[in-house]
């Protein structure tokens, strides 16, 4: 149901978006509406027309080797569905977290200059309220590639570091 | 064709809302659903950029929504990308059609 | 510090002492936020240690809230600036009225969490950190009139209650709700930030009151109608999502099952009354902005929009209630089911025959204080039985009556408060809204009476089902143990929702002192509107 009034509210968003522009701009917006559709239309013609014209022509001649990924002519080993370490997902959102407050600090310098002491003290407390936080991932091991060091929250346990050495995600 | 005005950063915003949508309610992948969501957000951003720059000079309001908007997408795709590591430990899939324990 | 920023001339006309004070409950809770970032850092991980601190700042920001609360008693401030147009935070009677019963419920969930983590507990500061987000958040939620700080606001209070929900991470029902919230919750707020971003291009502004009356103007002419009913659908998505209104509320009894009992406590009563009194202060700005002779025409249909809301989401939280086994996903429905009664509040003063606005809001304000009482007893037992048997199926509680008597009598009491049984407070909270709908006295205002009645009648059964479960059923399961300071919670609700009852008048008097003066805060009054002519749409140059 959820579905139904997502499509019925995206389609009416694109049509009023549309009704707008023409009631603006009539002939400029017919002539986009319409490059608009001949493109989308030569786009889907192409794809779907050349497969067609493929699936038609080309002889049917099945082969497993076919099936197979192309990988510079060497054989495939194995799915390329492998799990990565979850570590990596771990590191990469520590990064999103601290990199996209970069954003934030952006039109701050702009007018820093002009504001003058108070965009000082605002950037202390905006510093603030990051410098702790990244304290904390630090102080807590989630910066650690490997966790083994001492200020980490949990001791390892034997299991945990035979299956570290093995290379595979500490639990 | 005439010189690029509001109108056409509009459309894009829309049809990228669209995709975004068509994404949310066609993809069983959590992630999947969570790109889609991305889609929407920043249609959002083209759309008070654009409105910004051709609604006269010396506006930033939409300009910095739009900063906002980012932070606001990255905070929420961090937590996001938490939730499904959890739910992957879990149930070993985030497709949301497993997660279908809780029901009445 | 601050006298060097006032002297500054970028702060000049500010003064920057005066705001500080009037926001300061809201920046000491973000400061405990921080002393408990800082813990786990200086001096450990330590449950009791964490819990002392989050006490500390929960005290310290009550006691600001209730001086601000003098302060801004004669009317509020808006804006926090300069300019109140360009504002974006507001102090008034109402917000620091959410704050003061959201920082008491606050304490609450925070003794029923402290009570209910074992000694090995390591996770406190995460879980206050948590917290403490998303009270911060509803806190900004309730106390602004501009979008992008409502925008802002609601994430805020999101974001760390997705986390909250999935916060046992061992918990498979735990984290498969804790995705679903989180995916329902995406999708909603994407919507509304784009509703948010269409309204800005309608308009100019992104002050509320601004907003409004491009949108009022469109509404009437008939210009860019579609796309504005479009952009105030996206916006409302993403609050009604909050409230768990009717087509958005399928997360609220997956995420309040599979969360743990303290967290479901916890939103089921501020995330929605934030969201209840950010809804009502649009609608306010809105019906504020619709001069007398097109009033009919335009607000009516909007007064029967929420009525019918209202009614189809309190009679589907009711019958979807009917049938659970599960007490916390009945507790869930019953949510749902309140939420719609509370929305019968905001249709009162939406709606063109009413010119009792205050009337409307303050019925709202008392219900959400009446409101939180009974939850946080009725989830408060749940809870020890929970902690107690390990499961919170209906049959744990057979014999309650006899097994703990102290845990069983304040659960009558909160539930027969929840039906809106008299003699306990939950009768005064519905009584007050049927008295404003049926001053109505049209079609609306007895439709809504009717639903709700009827309602009720329906919510005494389960209601009903839980009490002989506990009192006419025995099925020899030995004595309950619970903690002594739990059994105090739960009667100190229960004892509180007798006083309110008895000092029905006193409540009233309360409540509409808190909603007074508002309005201005709420339009950014001080600013004349025209004097930055908004450039709509139509006139842009390309």
């Amino acid at each position: 149901m959820m579905i139904y009034q997502m499509t019925a509210l995206a389609t009416t968003i694109l049509a009023s978006a549309e009704t707008t522009n023409v009631a603006l701009h009539t002939n400029s917006n017919l002539e986009l509406v319409l490059g608009i559709i001949m493109f989308t239309a030569a786009g889907f013609g192409i794809v779907f027309g050349g497969l067609t014209v493929g699936s038609v022509v080309r002889p049917k001649l099945f082969h497993p080797e076919k099936g197979t990924a192309y990988e510079c002519g060497e054989p495939a080993i194995g799915d390329s569905w492998v799990q990565f370490d979850l570590r990596f997902y771990t590191v990469a959102l520590v990064f999103i977290v601290f990199d996209v407050e970069i954003a934030l600090l952006w039109p701050w310098a702009v007018v820093f200059k002009e504001m003058g002491a108070p965009a000082f003290w605002a950037f202390i407390v905006f510093f603030l309220l990051i410098a702790i936080p990244f304290a904390y991932e630090w102080k807590s091991g989630y910066l650690t590639w490997v966790r083994a060091s001492s200020g980490q929250r949990h001791k390892p346990l034997l299991k945990d570091k035979v299956e570290m050495a093995a290379g595979s995600t500490p639990a | 064709m005439e010189h690029i005005g509001l109108t056409h950063y509009l459309v894009v915003a829309a049809v990228l809302f669209c995709c975004g949508i068509f994404t949310m309610t066609t993809k069983r992948n959590a992630i999947g659903i969570l790109i889609g969501v991305e889609l929407v957000l920043n249609s959002t951003g083209i759309n008070l950029v654009a409105f910004d720059r051709y609604m006269g000079p010396g506006r930033l309001d939409g300009q910095v929504v739009a900063i906002f908007l980012i932070v606001l997408a990255a905070a929420e795709t961090a937590l996001a990308v938490g939730i499904c590591i959890n739910v992957y430990k879990n149930l070993s899939t985030v497709d949301v059609d497993a997660a279908s324990q809780l029901r009445g | 510090m601050t006298m060097w920023l006032a002297q500054s001339n970028a702060w000049a006309g500010i003064d920057v002492t005066r705001h500080l004070f009037l926001f300061s409950p809201m920046l000491t809770l973000v400061c405990t936020m921080l002393a408990v970032v800082a813990c786990p850092i200086i001096v450990g991980r330590s449950a009791k240690t964490i819990g002392a601190v989050v006490v500390m700042g929960i005290i310290a920001s009550f006691i600001l809230a209730v001086r601000v609360a003098g302060e801004v008693a004669g009317g509020g401030i808006s804006g926090l600036s300069t300019q109140p147009a360009s504002g974006m935070l507001l102090v008034d009677n109402l917000s620091i009225a959410f704050q003061l019963i959201l920082l008491i419920f606050m304490g609450g969930v925070t003794y029923l969490w402290w009570m209910g983590s074992s000694d090995s507990e390591e996770n406190a500061p995460e879980f206050f950190i948590l917290l403490l987000g998303s009270a911060v958040g509803m806190g900004l939620m309730v106390s602004t009139s501009n979008l992008l700080m409502i925008a802002l606001a609601i994430e805020t209070a999101s974001l760390p209650s997705y986390a909250m929900v999935g916060f046992d991470k061992r918990d498979r029902r735990g984290a498969e709700a804790s995705l679903k919230y989180l995916i329902f919750g995406a999708i909603s707020a994407a919507i509304m930030l784009y509703g948010i971003s269409l309204l800005y291009g309608l308009s100019g502004s992104l002050s509320v009151a601004i907003v409004a009356q491009h949108c009022i103007q469109s509404l009437a002419s008939g210009h860019n109608l579609v796309i504005t009913l479009v952009a105030l659908m996206c916006l409302l998505s993403g609050i009604a999502f909050k409230i768990s209104a009717f087509p958005f509320h399928f997360w609220c009894p997956d995420a309040f099952e599979g969360a743990k009992i303290e967290v479901t406590a916890w939103l089921s009563v501020a995330s929605k009354s934030a969201a209840l009194i950010l809804l009502a202060r649009l609608a306010m700005v809105f019906c504020a902005g619709v001069s007398a002779p097109e009033a009919i025409g335009m607000l009516s249909p909007l007064a029967w929009g929420i009525g019918i809301m209202a009614a189809i989401t309190c009679t589907l939280g009711n019958f979807a209630a009917y049938k659970q086994t599960s007490a916390k996903r009945l507790l869930a429905y019953s949510s749902i089911a309140h939420a719609g009664y509370m929305l019968m509040a905001i249709a009162v003063f939406v709606h063109p025959h009413s010119d009792h606005g205050q009337e409307g809001m303050s019925a709202l304000l008392t219900y959400i204080a009446i409101y939180m009482f009974m939850n946080l007893g009725a989830f408060g037992v749940v809870a020890m039985v929970v902690w107690d048997t390990g499961s919170d199926n209906l049959a744990s509680f057979t014999g309650l009556l006899r097994r703990a008597p102290l845990l069983a009598v304040p659960m009558i009491i909160c539930l027969m408060s929840l039906v809106g049984l008299p003699p306990f407070a939950g009768f005064i909270g519905k009584w007050w809204i049927l008295v404003a709908l049926g001053r109505l006295n049209d079609s609306l205002g007895w439709f809504l009476v009717i639903t709700a009645v009827v309602n009720t009648l329906i919510s005494l059964y389960y209601y009903m089902r839980i009490v002989v479960q506990m009192s006419l059923r025995d099925d020899g399961q030995p004595a309950l143990s619970f903690p002594l300071g739990g059994m105090a919670l739960v009667n100190i609700c229960a004892i509180a929702l007798f006083a309110m009852f008895g000092f029905a008048q006193p409540l009233k008097t309360t409540s509409e002192q808190f909603t007074r003066n508002i309005f201005d805060t709420t339009m950014a009054k001080t600013v004349v509107v025209d004097a930055a002519p908004a450039q709509p749409i139509e006139s842009v140059q390309r």
